[in-house]
């Protein structure tokens, strides 16, 4: 997934996550993508939490997954595989105490297993190496066919077969503090033929210390001591055989997040929706535009057709969207989020055409639906949220506001909003405000008019939004009649 | 030569002071939680005993003052307490090998002390050689130090020692473990001991870092059955060295004299007031060097603070509010009255603790200060919970009222903390106008906590201090002031209190 190192699942995730995931619907995403493999669900959540900004590291993974697209069996298969190796390993019971030897025996035992496991990922690659092209799959083929070869794999399974110790273990040592003994170093193995003169002085010395094996304590004793010899080298092993399985994860890893990009492509393609591979341009150059901008989280929950809506916002920083309740303005609100989101993790995005400067973190800040109450306690918490975001803002930051600062009157509002919209287009931070104040709307369309994108959503636009300057009501009489009949 | 005392003068003895009682002032001022903080922080109980001894020596007071101040020197403290830990470590595990049973085992351990010992001896001499010093109390130090460190037979013990410990490290043997046997002879230098990396370089082309080795782990020191077992197969490989060892044990057992323990303890007085300060310091809170007298009562504090409640609030990472208290000329009473909760007792205890740290020698919460050394702090407080009846509860603080002031003289300092609070206002009045003229003619420094806010007018040599409140009418500051207050909010100064106006957003994202 990048030119340098594996993809961390633990690497940080977005700031505020929590607030993202709930309002743009992301676990509905990232369901789509796992079909059920929870795996495959943590790896779609942890590459869509840490957005790429950098145009050649997404570069990267569009083509890799543009192999993917191409050559989806082999793709599925190698991930089966990976997937296989990394069961395999643990299944293994691990020793519970500190025990050396078991470790060394638990990973030779892994060792070999694995050796087979690879085997098997060089056939399979063999095989298929020449429908990809992209610099990610090259580079995998390579190292298999060069490194991990069969004749590695011999020789590493000849290497194993000499850890059975059958003629003892010998060792030379130091003395540590307190005169324990330390830096015990292992001499390869007794083997069976002649012994070397070593093994012959060490079998004649007359300084022999014999267990006097009367107590269980004595033999603890022993095994301890010979768990200490074999320490350095079951460390060895144990640390290989983890490093070996730490590479069947990794790949698993990796290709678990173009399965999941692959399995919401199906989904997609069988609904008839469009995606395409998106233009990401560098932070700050203020692109954004859009054809057919969908939310693939709405259309993965419903049977419905989809409507997509078609934005040039390139060079303005804030999309002022008002209109109609239930007119589309939340979902458009979501798709944006949400195409920013797959785009900078190196995924398709959900629409014709997108192209779209990398943002420096995407934020929400969503009316909280549980609370309508209009107390000053809503408004502190709606304040507290927006500071939050301020302390973890960049210049080209997203921020996307659904129906903030509404918990106040109308004039407050605005007050509140003009201020904080104005700071955040100044800074640089990218807005898409919808809103219900007319105030605000209205001031903003006519003190700054010319940085500003204004959508209108129309009660029958089909939930597609128009350019337009708002309209004084916000139709929710209108629905509030549709709903519960003329009221009286 | 002995060492000299850092913490009772240049040329006192060592003076440790056995067991010394609590002062009775200790609960109500919350010294004690100071006392168990410093001494927890100093990691050395006895720190406690220390600090109930307040001294009226301006002279003492001046030289632990100074003392302090080049302790708070990052580079000297740094020397101070490198010493201390390892002197520490050395005796701690000196015990330790006076319980081995296995005489290889354990004179070995001496061994390894004494040569710590030694380096640490060396290390602290050439550290205070290093540092810029100004102390009287550390310059002495430094010179006696730099003796100890000079003397012929300190050099000779350690070159003895590392001689042997040379001996010991050349030591190497092979050994053969096979079913319940070891074997031990002496090494094979023709013999190539490199299995576990041959494993790793085998395995190399997995390892995002290639040839890393894993960090070779020792749990514990101690060695088992066989492990001794094993030693005493390497004592008699290796007879003249364990000979030699065995001697050098019988001849230097108790080898740290009692002086520089003297000294270890002493600078953890030091050092473990400033690491109990340390937080404080970090959360921003001032400290400073009061000017003392055993003479003159002014008082003066600048954004002075409550210590044992500053070091609550700092864990939590809360801040405590600091406060200007003065008496000059012939003032000698404050009456602090206010608001609950305003912060009145947190002043009292201020008060209070100000007089004994300053006594101490040691560095007071504030940013200024002059402070008076008294005889004594005698303090009266609210005894909570009290089970008997009222009459009784004002009988009981009239007996602790007479004692006290029986037991105050001139050069006292007196704390009264809300008093009389369980008869009438006019009963309560009256005994407290009492109280007041015997106080006034005593002539002590005194801080009084009242609810009857007229008492600052009925004696000149009484001032008043007031709890304030907030611009808003309800938020408690905490600061008093010899002065009254006034308030309101709306929505556009809730957004300001969140940090959201213009003007601040962009200069939270900016930074």
């Amino acid at each position: 997934m990048s030119a340098d190192g594996d993809f961390d699942l633990h690497a940080p995730e977005l700031p505020l996550a929590p607030d993202l995931v709930a309002d743009l619907h992301l676990e509905t995403l990232w369901a789509g993508m796992a079909r059920g493999d929870r795996r495959l669900y943590a790896m779609a959540r942890a590459a869509t939490l840490a957005p790429l900004t950098d145009p050649a590291a997404l570069a990267y993974r569009q083509a890799a997954l543009d192999d993917c697209l191409r050559n989806a069996p082999a793709v599925r298969a190698l991930h089966t595989l990976a997937d296989e190796a990394v069961k395999a390993e643990e299944k293994i019971i691990r020793g519970s105490s500190g025990s050396s030897e078991g470790l060394l025996n638990r990973s030779v035992h892994v060792l070999e297993l694995l050796c087979g496991h690879l085997r098997e990922l060089g056939r399979l690659a063999a095989s298929s190496a020449h429908g990809f092209r992209s610099a990610a799959f090259t580079r995998l083929f390579a190292l298999l066919h060069n490194e991990l070869n069969e004749k590695y794999l011999r020789s590493v399974e000849a290497f194993l077969r000499g850890f059975d110790f059958e003629h003892g273990i010998i060792a030379s040592a130091r003395l540590g503090e307190g005169n324990k003994g330390v830096v015990f170093r292992l001499h390869e193995p007794p083997g069976k033929g002649r012994p070397i003169p070593l093994h012959r002085r060490l079998k004649k010395s007359g300084l022999a210390y014999t267990l006097p094996g009367k107590y269980e304590e004595e033999w603890r004793s022993l095994n301890a001591f010979r768990s200490r010899l074999l320490g350095g080298v079951a460390g060895a092993v144990s640390g290989s055989a983890d490093d070996v399985c730490d590479f069947f994860r990794a790949l698993r890893n990796e290709l678990g997040f173009y399965v999941g990009c692959l399995n919401l492509a199906e989904t997609l393609a069988q609904r008839g929706l469009p995606f395409c591979p998106p233009e990401i341009h560098p932070s700050g150059t203020g692109v954004f535009t859009a054809r057919e901008l969908y939310d693939p989280c709405l259309a993965l929950r419903l049977d419905d057709p989809v409507t997509g809506n078609d934005i040039s916002a390139d060079g303005l920083g804030l999309i002022v969207v008002t209109g109609a309740n239930r007119g589309g303005k939340s979902t458009f609100l979501r798709s944006v989020g949400v195409a920013h989101l797959m785009a900078q993790c190196g995924m398709f995005a959900p629409a014709r055409g997108l192209s779209a400067s990398a943002a420096q973190g995407v934020f929400t800040h969503f009316k909280r639906e549980e609370d309508r109450s209009m107390t000053s306690g809503k408004l502190d918490e709606e304040l507290a949220r927006m500071s939050q975001v301020v302390d973890r803002l960049r210049p080209d930051s997203l921020v996307l506001c659904n129906e903030s600062f509404m918990s106040t009157n109308e004039r407050e509002g605005s007050d509140i909003s003009r201020e904080i919209v104005g700071a955040l287009g100044e800074l640089g931070v990218r807005v898409v405000f919808v809103t219900h104040m007319h105030a605000f709307a209205h001031r903003t369309s006519t003190e700054t008019p010319e940085g500003t994108l204004f959508l209108t959503a129309e009660r029958d636009g089909g939930f597609r939004l128009r350019p337009g300057t708002p309209s004084p009501t916000a139709h929710a009489e209108k629905l509030y009649a549709q709903i519960f009949g003329e009221r009286d | 030569m002995a060492i000299r005392s850092i913490l009772f003068g240049a040329g006192e003895p060592f003076a440790v002071p056995g067991d010394v009682a609590e002062p009775e002032y200790f609960r109500d001022l919350n010294l004690d939680r100071v006392a168990a903080g410093v001494a927890e922080a100093g990691k050395e109980p006895w720190l406690a005993v220390v600090f109930r001894l307040p001294t009226r020596d301006v002279d003492l007071v001046a030289f632990r003052q100074q003392v302090f101040r080049d302790l708070e020197e990052p580079g000297v403290w740094e020397v101070a307490e490198r010493f201390a830990r390892a002197m520490a470590r050395i005796r701690r595990r000196l015990e330790l090998i006076g319980r081995m049973k296995h005489p290889p085992q354990a004179h070995r351990w001496h061994l390894e002390l004494l040569l710590e010992y030694a380096d640490v001896v060396t290390a602290f001499a050439e550290g205070l050689q290093g540092v810029e010093l100004t102390a009287p109390g550390l310059l002495a130090l430094r010179e006696d130090m730099a003796e100890r460190a000079r003397e012929t037979s300190f050099l000779r013990l350690r070159d003895q020692a590392r001689a042997l410990h040379e001996r010991l490290g050349e030591v190497r043997y092979d050994l053969l473990l096979r079913r319940d046997r070891i074997t031990v002879a002496r090494h094979d230098p023709e013999e190539r001991f490199d299995y576990a990396e041959q494993v790793l370089a085998l395995f190399a082309r997995f390892r995002p870092d290639a040839g890393k080795r894993p960090p070779e782990h020792h749990d514990e020191l101690g060695l088992d059955q066989v492990e001794a077992g094993v030693l005493d197969l390497v004592v008699e490989l290796f007879p003249d060295v364990f000979r030699d060892l065995a001697a050098f044990f019988e001849a230097h057992r108790g080898f740290v004299p009692a002086d520089l323990i003297g000294v270890e303890r002493e600078l953890r007085f030091y050092l473990g007031y400033l690491a109990y300060l340390e937080p404080l310091r970090k959360a921003g809170l001032p400290f400073c060097r009061p000017a003392v007298s055993a003479t003159d009562k002014t008082l003066l504090a600048r954004d002075a603070f409550d210590l044992a409640l500053a070091a609550k609030l700092a864990e939590r990472g809360e801040r405590v509010v600091g406060n200007d208290l003065g008496l000059e000329g012939d003032e000698r009473i404050l009456v602090v009255s206010g608001p609950n909760q305003g912060g009145k007792t947190t002043l009292s205890r201020t008060f209070g603790q100000l007089h004994h740290l300053a006594a101490l020698g040691c560095p007071v919460p504030g940013r200024r200060a002059r402070v008076f050394l008294p005889d004594r702090i005698l303090t009266h407080y609210e005894r909570a919970e009290h089970p008997e009846a009222l009459a009784s509860k004002l009988e009981d603080e009239l007996v602790r009222m007479r004692d006290l002031l029986a037991a105050a003289t001139p050069d006292s300092v007196v704390i009264l903390n809300e008093i009389f609070t369980s008869t009438t206002w006019d009963d309560a009045r009256e005994l407290s106008a009492a109280v007041l003229a015997a106080l006034s003619g005593l002539d002590a420094p005194c801080l009084w906590v009242s609810f009857l806010d007229e008492l600052s007018g009925l004696d000149p040599k009484a001032v008043s201090m007031v709890g304030t409140v907030a611009g808003d009418g309800t938020t408690r500051t905490y600061r008093l002031v010899r002065r009254p207050p006034d308030g309101r909010a709306h929505a556009h100064a809730i957004a300001e209190r969140h940090g959201l106006t213009r003007a601040r957003i962009i200069e939270r994202v900016g930074r």
